[in-house]
């Protein structure tokens, strides 16, 4: 009895020191990735003397909303706002699509040739042919200029896809699908009726990344569309930037350059905060997914 | 429970499936949107009425240019600008933009896959291009021949004006391509202040408090360094001096180029090449270099020079600079944008004459201004005449200032009876020709306008006007009181311009193809000399330094650069 | 007689299995149009490309692309430092993403974990100049922050870490680290919520501490995750990103910093965006990495661990 009791308490004691250390570290790393949260944020309503001479270490210097101001100025934002989240939400359905109905098959053990046809997935994720190439094929597929340029082009995500495979292939037990068949469950039935409703923590991570890929991505847009009033966000947010980053040397005349290269400092971290709290507000989101217990319930249930 | 998740399932599958079938029959299912794929329909599809008819010359019909030109954040919009529409109106054509990526990396990238997927191009690529990539496309084909144009007064009036005489033979000169012909317009704006854009600057009130003049030679400047970090100039008490400090990269930013044109002539944008009797021997081979770097290295042994100046940004250089009480008393930049926008900061530093080393070398690095080469006509525009009639306009007097200031008599004016009391001080550098004055609190470049380009495209103020730009603003209200960098530079710096100079490298297709095999040569030499200078190698070691170099083939690149130094100098 | 039974054999699988190849008619055809077909462009690695003659029609020069990248008298430099550095990355930036995760999982503090993971994410989201800007002004010597806690604790001058050539690799691996460590645990939460609670709370009545069910329990349930994880990576090795190389780039360090990447960038500005030259490098770097991946995998099927085939 006293041994129990000891045994309890001492067992109590490790945890007392793991949540310590554990809460210790975890504290360390907010601060750490805090810091250029709030510099960012800080930097963006300084002054843009303030900015370029780096008196910015932790607060405002010299408040000032220069930089807001400037990308609201911007006829194109709201358009380019309007189209990021079209292309964002379209894609990021086509992705999470694409890369489920390719991970289930693939993720079943008894699905014949499962591995020649991952090799063949695979294989494109490091080999392709290349800019030209590809741009060819855009142009011959007639996507060129088209809403679905932005889309389509990187539909399979074969990263997710594997991704999300080894997720069914651990989380959902085999013995679930002998069972499911016994009663008469065909695989397109398992697959909406079982796989789909126990995946909901990896659809979530798909969702994530995909809308994250998309909300940043400027490189297709920028090499396939033509009309501006079609640009996506950052690809207007790059153009404000490139006068902070311009390269002197292409230039005739640097030093009519710099002047106006001061009058913007300050407009990169405005045009970061601009640009990244929409789908920073994502991420709350697909949390409620990571609860742990998923598999638990369902299988009992 | 089962089957809420079979109902959820199924709407799954009906959204799934539809937006891949979507998806499938997009490919085929929008003829429209195909037929506007070339980069050229876009601007065109509206305007297809207008063809080439070429008999006459705006007698009422108006016809259409597609100008690919990169966006620019502070132009607000091409169509409706001050330019565009004055343009438009005069030479009785419609402009359709294609606006292209504002960095120019990116639209390189663009017009790159245009021409290398043999798309239909815009009729004129307003942009610049890299030499390489230039030659590159001219020598397929892709751009227009324009030498018969530049030579028909007919065709090119402004450039063929009176405007250019002095001058014209520098710019054809710089815009040639290898094969001896013209392929583009181009943009010329000479400065004086951006040709000699290494200068160093010095603390005056540092020198004034500790009652010394500023030096003339490197023994002197040294004396000075000396004095700076034993004396407490700043008057501090503290020893928290930095002698001398500058940074990796930025305009005119480099520690060492400064000093060591007091040992040998050298210009870090011409290869570091000295030109004597037309033949270039490289800078960094020579002892004289090896005894500027001992100088050097001598400083930033003895503290005099900080060897953060070979890793920090201009940010963090910035942030020495501007703090309020001084801490940094010499620095190189090429603009007083360095010392912020405060007064009396700015105030403080003073331009340092370029110095004489021990051998009584004194040189400043040089290049000359050059046109640039900006109005490319494409193999697909059915009229390059216009094209060139267009590109040509730009060229006249008031275009030209419009295209840099705006609006005449609303931004700038050359109304004699203002300007006569803000010119006089650019008097003696130059036959007077009262151009323009400024007015001060309207100066829109830099800012987000809609009255010009941003100058993105051919203009052009030669030398004799552009001298009085940059500083004669109305309006100004202590004009006087403010030291006036621009002249003191042509006093001290622009006199010692060296005999003979690089002014560019004009190389064929083989010869570009080349030297890409000694793509690592010139970075070489500069880290070498950072490693010297901050001690991280040896200067014992300087022998090896020659004899890698030997091996990375620098014969053989200097023969090259010979080469392109006398196709560009060749009449 | 046997022959037939092998047929309806065959027959009777595909008869029962066909809807899972259904599932990926889709993406197979996917794949052939987006990536299969413009594959066959990459012929262009072995061609002269010149958009005249299309790339069919460029002139055939073998593997001449390839020669001149592997005669570049300092490839066998950027080649280990692109491997070294990479090599480093790896090690140090794979475990601890999966470390914050068994942390997360494990903290009874719901609220301040949730709290953190958000935190942590965000940091992914700043651009790589912003970034690379902020950790200069950070470690400046004598304006930094850190710089100037240096000088009141050991009354000296920090020395300038830009400068070192030997610091370059620990400056790109931890920066990338403070980067993308919230970022790639997310991939492991994930996994963690797949873990059975019974698991737990039956160690517990065993007494087995919160440290042994985190070693015993969440570790074993994610570990097909991170050997798979571990190959992909594994086949990442030679892509390094040349932005961030070069904004660390300077005269001093130069010799350690230089990676194929940012020597092809640098070619690539000279020559003027020569496609062949670049595919052919792109092709050499996935050949490396496509081989290396498919040992690590062989190697992770013989260990009798998750394998991607």
């Amino acid at each position: 009895m006293n041994n129990i009791a000891k045994n309890r308490i001492s067992t109590s004691r490790d945890d007392l020191v793991y949540y310590i250390i554990s809460g210790f570290i975890m504290s360390v790393l907010l601060v750490m990735a805090l810091y250029p949260m709030v510099f960012v944020l800080s930097a963006s309503f300084s002054s843009g003397d303030a900015v370029s001479s780096g008196k910015v270490i932790l607060w405002p210097v010299e408040l000032n909303l220069e930089g807001y101001k400037t990308v609201f100025r911007n006829n194109d934002i709201l358009r380019a706002y309007w189209n990021t989240l079209l292309y964002t939400a379209v894609g990021t359905l086509i992705n999470v699509s694409m890369a489920l109905i390719t991970a289930y098959p693939l993720s079943r053990r008894d699905l014949r040739g499962r591995g020649f046809l991952m090799l063949i997935f695979t294989f494109t994720m490091f080999f392709s042919g290349g800019m030209i190439p590809s741009y060819i094929n855009i142009s011959n597929l007639h996507l060129m200029n088209t809403f679905w340029v932005m889309v389509l082009p990187g539909a399979l995500s074969v990263y997710n896809m594997i991704v999300t495979r080894t997720f069914i292939q651990t989380s959902i037990p085999y013995e679930m699908l002998e069972a499911a068949s016994i009663d008469g469950c065909n695989d397109t039935k398992y697959f909406f009726s079982f796989v789909l409703p126990l995946s909901k923590a990896i659809i979530a991570v798909n969702t994530l990344f995909s809308a994250v890929n998309h909300w940043n991505a400027y490189f297709n847009a920028m090499i396939y569309l033509n009309d501006r009033d079609k640009l996506p966000l950052q690809n207007i947010m790059r153009e404000l930037l490139v006068l902070n980053e311009m390269n002197l040397s292409d230039l005739v005349d640097p030093e009519q350059a710099l002047l106006m290269l001061n009058s913007v400092a300050v407009l990169k971290y405005a045009l970061i905060v601009v640009a990244t709290v929409p789908i920073l507000c994502a991420y709350p989101f697909a949390q409620k997914y990571f609860v742990k217990g998923v598999m638990i319930g369902s299988v009992k249930g | 429970m089962k089957r809420r998740i079979m109902r959820t399932g199924k709407k799954w599958l009906v959204c799934m499936l539809s937006t891949i079938l979507a998806c499938g029959a997009m490919g085929c299912g929008s003829t429209k949107e195909a037929a506007d794929q070339s980069p050229a329909a876009s601007a065109q599809a509206d305007s297809s009425a207008t063809s080439s008819s070429n008999e006459d010359n705006g007698a009422g019909e108006t016809r259409t240019l597609s100008i690919a030109i990169p966006q620019n954040a502070n132009v607000e919009d091409y169509e409706t600008n001050y330019l565009t529409k004055w343009l438009e109106e005069e030479m009785n054509v419609d402009l359709e933009f294609v606006l292209l990526p504002a960095t120019s990396e990116d639209a390189n990238t663009k017009v790159s896959l245009w021409v290398s997927s043999n798309a239909e191009l815009p009729d004129v690529l307003c942009m610049s291009l890299s030499d390489t990539v230039a030659q590159d496309y001219a020598s397929k084909g892709i751009f227009v021949d324009l030498t018969d144009y530049y030579a028909d007064p007919e065709i090119a009036v402004n450039i063929n004006s009176s405007r250019f005489d002095e001058e014209r033979d520098t710019i054809m000169n710089s815009i040639r391509f290898a094969d001896g012909k013209y392929y583009s317009l181009f943009t010329y704006n000479p400065f004086p202040w951006n040709e000699a854009s290494y200068r160093a600057w010095v603390n005056q009130e540092w020198l004034d408090s500790l009652g010394m003049e500023a030096p003339k030679t490197t023994d002197e400047f040294r004396e000075m360094l000396e004095a700076f970090k034993n004396n407490d100039p700043n008057g501090n008490g503290k020893s928290d001096e930095i002698p001398m400090m500058s940074a990796k990269s930025g305009y005119g930013i480099d520690p060492t180029t400064f000093l060591m044109n007091a040992f040998i002539q050298t210009t870090p944008g011409a290869d570091y090449m000295v030109v004597e009797n037309g033949k270039l021997s490289p800078a960094f081979t020579t002892d004289q270099w090896k005894a500027g770097l001992t100088y050097i290295h001598d400083l930033v042994q003895d503290g005099l020079l900080s060897p953060l100046s070979f890793t920090q940004d201009s940010t963090q250089l910035k942030t020495q600079l501007t703090a309020a009480e001084a801490v940094v008393g010499v620095t190189c930049a090429g603009s007083t944008s360095m010392f912020g926008s405060e007064p009396e900061v700015v105030g403080r530093m003073a331009l340092l004459e370029p110095l004489t080393g021990p051998e009584g070398v004194c040189g400043v690095s040089y290049r000359p201004s050059t046109a640039g080469c900006i109005w490319y006509i494409t193999k697909d525009c059915e009229d390059p005449e216009l094209a060139f009639r267009v590109g040509d306009w730009f060229f006249g007097e008031e275009q030209s200032w419009t295209a840099r200031y705006g609006q005449k008599d609303v931004h700038w004016t050359d109304d004699p009876e203002i300007t006569k009391d803000y010119l006089p001080m650019f008097e003696q550098y130059s036959p007077a020709k009262y151009v323009g004055t400024i007015y001060g609190s309207t100066d829109i470049w830099g800012q987000p306008q809609n009255e010009h380009w941003q100058g993105s495209h051919p203009y052009s103020t030669p030398l004799s006007e552009a001298l009085y730009q940059s500083f004669a603003y109305k309006e100004d209200p202590d004009l006087d009181s403010k030291t006036n960098y621009n002249t003191t530079h042509l006093d001290i710096y622009y006199n010692k311009i060296p005999d003979e100079y690089v002014t560019k490298f004009l190389h064929t297709d083989e010869e570009l193809d080349k030297l890409t095999d000694y793509s690592d040569m010139i970075e070489y030499v500069t880290s070498s000399m950072a490693e010297f200078i901050t001690g991280n190698r040896s200067l014992d070691e300087w022998d090896s330094y020659l004899q890698t170099l030997d091996e990375m083939g620098l014969n053989e690149y200097v023969a090259l650069r010979q080469s392109g130094f006398d196709r560009a100098n060749a009449e | 007689m046997q022959k037939k039974s092998a047929f309806d054999k065959f027959k009777k699988y595909y008869l029962s299995k066909w809807r899972l190849y259904l599932f990926l008619v889709i993406p197979v055809i996917y794949i052939i149009i987006f990536a299969y077909i413009p594959m066959v462009g990459a012929q262009i690695a072995f061609r002269d490309y010149d958009f005249r003659y299309g790339i069919w029609g460029s002139e055939w020069v073998g593997l001449e692309n390839f020669l001149k990248f592997f005669k570049y008298h300092d490839f066998k430099r950027i080649l280990w430092n692109t491997l070294s550095v990479s090599l480093y990355s790896l090690l140090a930036s794979f475990p601890l993403p999966i470390i914050l995760a068994l942390l997360l999982h494990s903290f009874p503090g719901k609220r301040f974990t949730k709290t953190v993971q958000t935190v942590l994410y965000m940091p992914h989201f700043i651009s790589v100049v912003v970034m690379i800007g902020m950790v200069m002004q950070i470690f400046n010597p004598l304006s930094g922050v850190f710089g100037l806690a240096y000088r009141v604790f050991t009354g000296e001058i920090m020395p300038d870490i830009f400068g070192n050539p030997n610091a370059f690799r620990h400056i790109y691996v931890w920066t990338g680290i403070w980067q993308g460590l919230g970022w790639g645990s997310i991939i492991y939460t994930a996994a963690l919520s797949g873990v059975d609670m019974e698991l737990h709370e039956s160690a517990q009545i065993d007494g087995a501490s919160r440290f042994q069910r985190v070693r015993y329990i969440d570790l074993p349930a994610i570990l097909p995750t991170v050997s798979i994880m571990l190959i992909m990576n594994a086949g990442n090795i030679m892509n390094i990103g040349f932005e961030k190389v070069l904004l660390l780039q300077n005269d001093l360090n130069r010799s350690s910093s230089e990676v194929i990447s940012t020597y092809v960038y640098k070619v690539g500005l000279m020559s003027g965006g020569d496609f062949s030259y670049a595919t052919a490098v792109g092709l050499f770097n996935s050949l490396i990495n496509f081989t290396l991946l498919v040992i690590v995998n062989y190697t992770a099927k013989k260990l009798g661990e998750t394998s991607l085939w």
